[in-house]
């Protein structure tokens, strides 16, 4: 009996805890309304989950992000974070990272993201360095296009700097 | 109101084979274990003081409540590497079934911690591996094909000489997994709905544009965008046709007869594995399609199982008789071994000591012939020995099936032979438990 009463109360707690954009349908509404009561158990279990899995429409956005060095005043690159620049094992969970912490609100987390390469390559402390960002925006098309159109499609990069930060130890 | 009651308690207590969740439990632990290990360079960032999300900046990523992580103590570098290390052992112990119950917990709750620590790299598949994880805790019986369930067979085999009925578990845990998977497909399609590049299309072409994600170079994914509006209208219905499943059972009947043969479950879960190992060779979405691919297997039934083995043995009829030496321990676990391997029940084990089964199997063959290797008898009637009779079995067994053509590279046969021959002469030098070789 106690586990039947478990099972149907890890059932409704996953279910009202995964619906959204349900406004319009008042019962799916009103069962996402009750999530409050499943919160407590859905986070202690770390059973958390959203499944907008590119949706409502996929992620358009494709960022890349260059880490510079002042050397005798002049900005040189010295390590970019893209697909390219990191081990097939590590893309999915450094580009998540990256793309994360790429809100306004995230500066601190890109700073020390920063200061801790300063670590992991050994820059000495006192050596300035800055963040640049760059990003483009992939077309949004209400019907197909075929090859010959992606083919002469170009990326229309912008770039912006985003922060100095002088290298010390965390 | 005996009736409802009755209806619920099959519905979740109805028994079932406990061999899917035995499968999930090693393709659980595999898959995070890969993953872990691909995430060894980055420990100490990830996950300690030292790295990008120190406590300070905790409250830019984390919710402040009821968020349990043993990593919020344990914060220095060493320290973490130690615990990411003890991951490791029981991820491993898991996987290969040593203690199958504790390693399970030990490392679900492991999985739980390093993911409450730091959910910034986190992706899909981490979040489906985090779910799955926590029924495998939960689930009564998880302990087939572990080696905790080998030892004692064993025993029982050795004693008895009968092999342990085959484990049943309650079903409860293949329902909560189904509620999870559709719940997985059916609020992703929703989702998908309220945008307008699914209904136009174009959402697979510009996936396939974005670079973090594109598998290949930009002129292949041009040369197959092609494919967006075909693959986008498949995934919606591929993702609501979980809801079918809803649908009891006895109103399915209704269906023509031709129909029945057909599970609906069976081909929504092959639609799944079309779908994310489609998803794997265009794109890299890191653990996902691994992590789907492992809770598919925890929704096998006895049915599948049932239906796996009677389409392999479709062009097969008869039973490959083994002849061995029951009067050598070597022989005797090696059979043993066989024996459990052998899910597509094609042997036929004969101790050749047995004078009536000599007679009966190998009447032209003399005990001294047979004394110097083990002998097959095919269905047909040919007879192999020696390392040749041991690369045929390894055709028969599912498990090692795979390992066949090895076996067949030029060069390795008469190494075979040549090892097969040493371990033969030397068999009787095995006493109970251990072997002199």
């Amino acid at each position: 009996m106690l586990i039947g009463a478990f099972c149907l109360w890890h059932m409704a707690a996953i279910f009202s805890y995964s619906i959204y954009h349900v406004e319009e349908v008042p019962v799916l509404q009103w069962i996402s309304d009750q999530r409050t009561h499943f919160r407590p158990y859905i986070l202690a279990t770390s059973q958390w989950q959203r499944w907008n899995l590119f949706s409502p429409d996929p992620l358009r956005r494709v960022i890349e992000v260059d880490i510079e060095r002042n050397v005798q005043g002049k900005w040189v690159r010295i390590h970019t974070i893209n697909e390219h620049n990191v081990g097939w094992w590590q893309r999915a969970p450094e580009l998540k990272t990256m793309r994360r912490m790429e809100d306004d609100n995230k500066l601190p987390l890109r700073k020390r993201y920063v200061l801790d390469f300063c670590r992991t390559q050994q820059i000495p402390d006192g050596t300035e360095l800055r963040m640049v960002k760059r990003w483009h925006v992939i077309p949004r098309h209400e019907e197909t296009h075929d090859a010959k159109w992606w083919n002469e499609w170009e990326p229309n990069w912008k770039e912006k700097i985003d922060f100095d930060i002088t290298c010390k130890p965390v | 109101m005996k009736s409802v009651i009755r209806y619920i308690d099959r519905f979740f207590f109805a028994e079932t084979s406990a061999a899917a969740f035995g499968l999930m439990r090693i393709a659980w632990a595999a898959t995070v274990l890969a993953f872990l290990l691909g995430s060894a360079p980055d420990v100490v960032r990830y996950f300690s003081e030292a790295g990008t999300l120190p406590a300070e900046l905790g409250h830019l990523v984390f919710r402040s409540e009821y968020r349990y992580s043993l990593l919020l103590y344990i914060t220095e570098p060493m320290a973490v590497i130690a615990l990411w290390s003890i991951f490791v052992v029981c991820l491993l112990c898991m996987m290969v079934g040593i203690w199958p119950r504790l390693m399970t917990i030990a490392s679900v709750l492991l999985l739980f911690t390093f993911h409450e620590r730091n959910l910034q790299p986190l992706g899909g598949g981490d979040t489906v591996l985090r779910n799955i994880g926590f029924l495998l805790m939960i689930a009564p019986e998880i302990s087939a094909f572990s080696l905790a369930r080998l030892e004692k067979q064993w025993i029982s085999w050795k004693s008895t000489g009968e092999y342990l009925k085959p484990l049943r578990t309650h079903i409860w845990p293949y329902r909560l997994l189904l509620w999870q998977v559709m719940i997985i497909y059916v609020t992703s399609g929703w989702d998908k709905t309220q945008g307008t590049m699914w209904m136009a299309g174009t959402v697979v072409e510009a996936g396939f544009h974005h670079t973090h994600f594109a598998r290949w170079s930009k002129d292949f994914m041009d040369g197959v965008s092609w494919i967006s509006p075909f693959a986008c209208f498949y995934t919606l219905i591929f993702e609501f046709s979980w809801l079918l499943l809803l649908v009891p059972r006895e109103i399915w009947m209704v269906r023509p007869r031709w129909m029945h043969r057909f599970s609906l479950r069976r081909w929504v879960i092959l639609g799944g594995v079309a779908f994310h190992w489609g998803i794997f060779f265009f794109m890299d979405v890191g653990s996902f399609p691994f992590a789907m691919s492992t809770a598919f297997l925890g929704l096998l039934l006895d049915e599948d199982f049932e239906m796996f083995i009677r389409v392999l043995n479709k062009r097969f009829k008869g039973k490959i008789v083994v002849l061995y030496d029951g009067q050598c321990h070597l022989c005797r676990r090696s059979v043993f071994t066989l024996q459990l391997l052998d899910q597509l029940n094609r042997l036929e084990i004969a101790n050749f000591r047995d004078e009536k089964q000599r007679k009966r199997y190998a009447p032209k063959i003399t005990e001294q012939d047979l004394d110097k290797a083990m002998h097959i008898r095919l269905p047909g009637g040919v007879y192999y020995k020696g390392f040749d009779a041991f690369r045929k079995i390894v055709w028969h067994l599912p498990v090692t099936r795979v390992l066949t053509p090895l076996f067949y590279i030029p060069g390795v046969p008469p190494i075979g032979r040549f090892i097969y021959g040493k371990i033969a002469d030397r068999r009787n030098k095995c006493s109970d438990g251990e072997c002199a070789l």
